[in-house]
C-alpha cells in the first residue's frame, strides 16, 4: 500500500487531467484493498450473506410464505411444529414462520429509515457545525448535549407516546433520538479535516465554503459514515422491537418480531415457539449486521488512520 | 439502550479524548486541588441549560399531547361546571409558558405535581421505587465489571485461542440479544421450568438474580469488547516494548504495566451505562415485577399519566446527566494528562 501511494505521488504534482487519474487510480486502490481485506473476515462475509438473504426473503414476503400472516384460524390454535406450520401456529391459529418472513419487512424497513433519516441530518448538523464553529458550533452541540442526556429509549417512549403509536411516528421517534451521537462523529472529523492541506488549497484558490463542504469535507468523512450506518441499524431494529414489546411501536396486528414476542410471552407454556422465534430472528438480523459493521470497520481502519 | 455497544465499537473514531496514551509520569501540580474543585464547579454549571432544555423537551413534548386529562381522571357524566372548577384548579387554562415555568419551579423544589392516576405526589412515588432501580442497576453493573472486564483481559492473552473466540462470542451475543426476549428466556427456563429462581417481584436477594444477569450481560458485552480493544491498543505502543525487552514476563508486563492505561476508556463507560441501565431497567422491571421507576415508566405511558410521566423521565435524564459529570470528574482525577478545561 505504501509502494503504491509512493508512485502516485508523482503525477500529483504534474498537470489537471493527471490529477484526476491519481484520484481515480486511488479511489480504485482503496476499492480493491478494502474488498480484499473485507472478503479475508469470514464472520464479515457471512453477515453480508445473511442479510442479503433476509433482505430477499423480505422483499419476496408474499411469494415465500406458506400461509397468509393474518388468516385467523381459531381452530387450529396452537399447532406444534409440522411440515405443513414449521414452526407451529399462534394463539390465533396464525403461522408463525410466515408472520416472521413478514416481520423481516418492518424490521429491515425500521433498521434503514430512521438510520438513513438520522444519518443524513447528523451528518447535515456535524458538517456545518464543525466546519463553522462559533455560535452555529455551539447552539447545535448544546442541542446534541440535551437530546444525549435522555435515556435513548426513555425519550423514544416519549415521543411515541405523543405522536401515537404508528410506523411513521416510530421512523419519527427513533430518528430524533440518534442524530446526535451522528452528529458528534461527524463534526470532528470535519473539524480535523478542515485543517488539512486539501481543504486550505482549495480555500486559496476561493471555492466557496458550501463546495468544499460537499465536494472535499463530505467524501472524506463516507467511511466513517458508512461503518456508523452499519452499525446503528441493529440499534434501530432491537429499538423498535423494544418500543413494540412494551406497547408503543407496532400495534396488533402488524407482524412485527417484538410485538410477537410481546404476544407470545403468556403462552410460553402451550406453546414456546410463539415466542421464541421471533426473538431468534432479531437476533440473527442484529449479529449479522454487528458483523457486517465490523467487518467494514476493520477494513476501513487503515485508511482512516492515514 | 446501546449507546456504550456503539461507544465500544466507535473508541477510534471518537476524540481523543479517550485514546490511552503512554504513560507520563505524575509530576507535581500547583494547586491541584483547588483545580480540581473550579473543574467541578464549571461541570456542574454547565449542566443546568443541558437540564433546562431538557426540562423544555419533556414539557412541549407532554403537554401538546392530545386528549383531555379531566376525561382520563374521572368518570364519565361530569357536570361543565366540575370540569372547569378542576382545570382552574389544576391551571389548565393558563398560557402554556406559564404552566412551563410553573413546571421547572416546581421541579427545581422536587414537586412534580400529582399523578393523575394515583392521586400522590409524583415525587414521592419515584423516591419509593428508586432504591430498587437503584439496587438493580448497581448489582447489574457489577455483574457486568466483574464478567466483562476479565473477559475482555482473557481474549487479548489468549488471542486467536478457543478461549478469545468463546469470550468474544458471550459478549457479541450480549450486545445483540433483545433484553426482553433473554429476559423473558431466562425466568420462564430457571423460574418456571427449572424452579431454581423465583419468577417475579423483589423480596430478597434471590430475585435479583435474573434480572441482574438480564441487564448485566448486554453491558458486560460491551465492556468486554471495550477493554479488549483498549488493550489490543495498548500492547501496541513503545513502552510495552521497552517493558518486553527489559525482559518482563508477558503477564507482568500486562498486569502492570498495559492495564492500569487500557482501563482509562472502561472508566467512561461508567458514565453512558446509567443511561443504558436505566433504558434496560424499563423492560427488566416489567418483566420481573420489579417496583422502580422504569415500571412507573411503563405504568405512566399505560395510563396515560402525564405528570408522572414528565416527573420520572425528568428524574432519569437528571440521572444520566449526574452520572456524565462523576464519570467525568473520576476520569480526570485517574489520568493526570488530562487537563481540567
Amino acid at each position: 500500500m505504501g509502494v503504491n501511494l509512493d508512485s502516485t505521488q508523482e503525477p500529483r504534482l504534474a498537470s489537471g487531467p493527471a490529477l484526476k487519474d491519481t484520484a481515480a487510480l486511488e479511489s480504485e486502490n482503496f476499492l480493491r484493498e478494502f474488498s480484499k481485506s473485507f472478503c479475508r473476515n469470514k464472520m464479515a462475509v457471512a453477515g453480508a450473506v445473511t442479510i442479503l438473504v433476509i433482505t430477499s426473503i423480505a422483499i419476496l414476503a408474499p411469494f415465500v410464505a406458506p400461509h397468509d400472516p393474518y388468516q385467523v384460524n381459531l381452530a387450529n390454535q396452537f399447532a406444534p411444529p409440522s411440515p405443513t406450520y414449521l414452526l407451529g401456529t399462534d394463539m390465533f391459529g396464525r403461522d408463525v414462520l410466515s408472520r416472521i418472513i413478514y416481520g423481516a419487512r418492518i424490521s429491515l424497513l425500521i433498521g434503514l429509515v430512521p438510520t438513513f433519516i438520522s444519518l443524513a441530518i447528523g451528518t447535515f448538523l456535524g458538517l456545518v457545525s464543525g466546519y463553522y464553529g462559533g455560535k452555529t458550533d455551539y447552539l447545535i452541540m448544546r442541542l446534541a448535549d440535551i437530546v444525549l442526556a435522555f435515556p435513548s429509549l426513555l425519550l423514544a417512549m416519549v415521543v411515541m407516546y405523543t405522536l401515537g403509536a404508528t410506523l411513521l411516528n416510530i421512523f419519527i421517534a427513533l430518528s430524533a433520538v440518534r442524530w446526535a451521537r451522528m452528529a458528534r462523529v461527524v463534526r470532528a472529523e470535519t473539524m480535523s479535516l478542515k485543517e488539512k492541506e486539501f481543504v486550505e488549497g482549495a480555500r486559496a484558490v476561493g471555492v466557496s465554503n458550501s463546495t468544499i463542504i460537499i465536494r472535499h469535507i463530505f467524501p472524506n468523512c463516507v467511511p466513517s459514515l458508512l461503518v456508523l450506518f452499519t452499525l446503528q441499524i441493529p440499534d434501530a431494529i432491537l429499538s423498535e422491537a423494544t418500543l413494540s414489546f412494551l406497547g408503543v411501536g407496532a400495534q396488533p396486528p402488524a407482524s412485527s418480531w417484538g410485538l410477537m414476542v410481546s404476544a407470545g410471552k403468556e403462552f410460553l407454556m402451550p406453546a414456546p415457539a410463539i415466542a421464541i422465534a421471533p426473538g431468534v430472528a432479531i437476533l440473527i438480523v442484529v449479529l449479522a449486521f454487528n458483523f457486517l459493521g465490523d467487518g467494514i470497520r476493520d477494513a476501513i481502519d487503515p485508511y482512516m488512520k492515514q | 439502550m446501546y449507546i456504550r455497544f456503539f461507544l465500544a465499537k466507535h473508541s477510534s473514531l471518537m476524540s481523543g479524548k479517550i485514546r490511552p496514551l503512554p504513560l507520563i509520569p505524575r509530576t507535581s501540580r500547583p494547586k491541584a486541588g483547588n483545580r480540581m474543585a473550579k473543574y467541578i464547579i464549571r461541570r456542574v454549571i454547565g449542566a443546568v441549560p443541558i437540564l433546562i432544555g431538557v426540562s423544555l423537551i419533556i414539557f412541549i413534548l407532554l403537554n401538546i399531547v392530545p386528549g383531555d386529562p379531566i376525561a382520563l381522571m374521572m368518570k364519565e357524566h361530569i357536570s361543565p361546571d366540575v370540569v372547569a372548577r378542576v382545570r382552574a384548579q389544576m391551571h389548565l387554562d393558563d398560557p402554556a409558558y406559564i404552566r412551563y415555568f410553573r413546571f421547572l419551579w416546581g421541579a427545581v423544589q422536587g414537586d412534580f405535581g400529582e399523578s393523575y392516576k394515583l392521586k400522590r405526589p409524583v415525587t414521592e412515588l419515584i423516591f419509593n421505587a428508586f432504591p430498587n432501580t437503584l439496587l438493580l442497576a448497581v448489582a447489574a453493573a457489577a455483574f457486568s465489571w466483574i464478567v466483562g472486564i476479565p473477559a475482555g483481559i482473557i481474549s487479548v492473552v489468549k488471542k486467536y485461542s478457543a478461549l478469545d473466540y468463546s469470550c468474544m462470542g458471550f459478549s457479541l451475543l450480549g450486545v445483540s440479544v433483545p433484553v426482553f426476549w433473554s429476559a423473558l428466556i431466562l425466568q420462564h427456563t430457571f423460574a418456571v421450568k427449572l424452579g431454581w429462581l423465583p419468577v417475579s417481584g423483589f423480596r430478597g436477594p434471590l430475585y435479583l438474580v435474573l434480572p441482574t444477569v438480564v441487564l448485566g450481560w448486554s453491558s458486560a458485552g460491551s465492556i468486554a469488547r471495550l477493554t479488549r480493544s483498549s488493550l489490543l491498543e495498548v500492547m501496541g505502543q513503545d513502552y510495552i516494548r521497552t517493558a518486553r525487552s527489559k525482559g518482563l514476563k508477558e503477564l507482568a508486563v500486562l498486569s502492570n504495566h498495559a492495564l492500569k492505561n487500557s482501563l482509562l476508556p472502561v472508566v467512561t463507560v461508567m458514565a453512558i451505562q446509567v443511561a443504558s441501565l436505566l433504558s434496560g431497567a424499563v423492560i427488566t422491571e416489567s418483566i420481573f415485577g420489579i417496583a422502580g421507576v422504569g415500571r412507573i415508566v411503563v405504568y405512566a405511558i399505560q395510563s396515560r399519566d402525564m405528570p408522572l410521566l414528565q416527573g420520572s423521565v425528568m428524574f432519569a435524564t437528571f440521572l444520566v446527566v449526574l452520572g456524565n459529570i462523576v464519570a467525568d470528574i473520576l476520569y480526570s482525577f485517574l489520568d493526570p494528562r488530562i487537563k481540567y478545561e
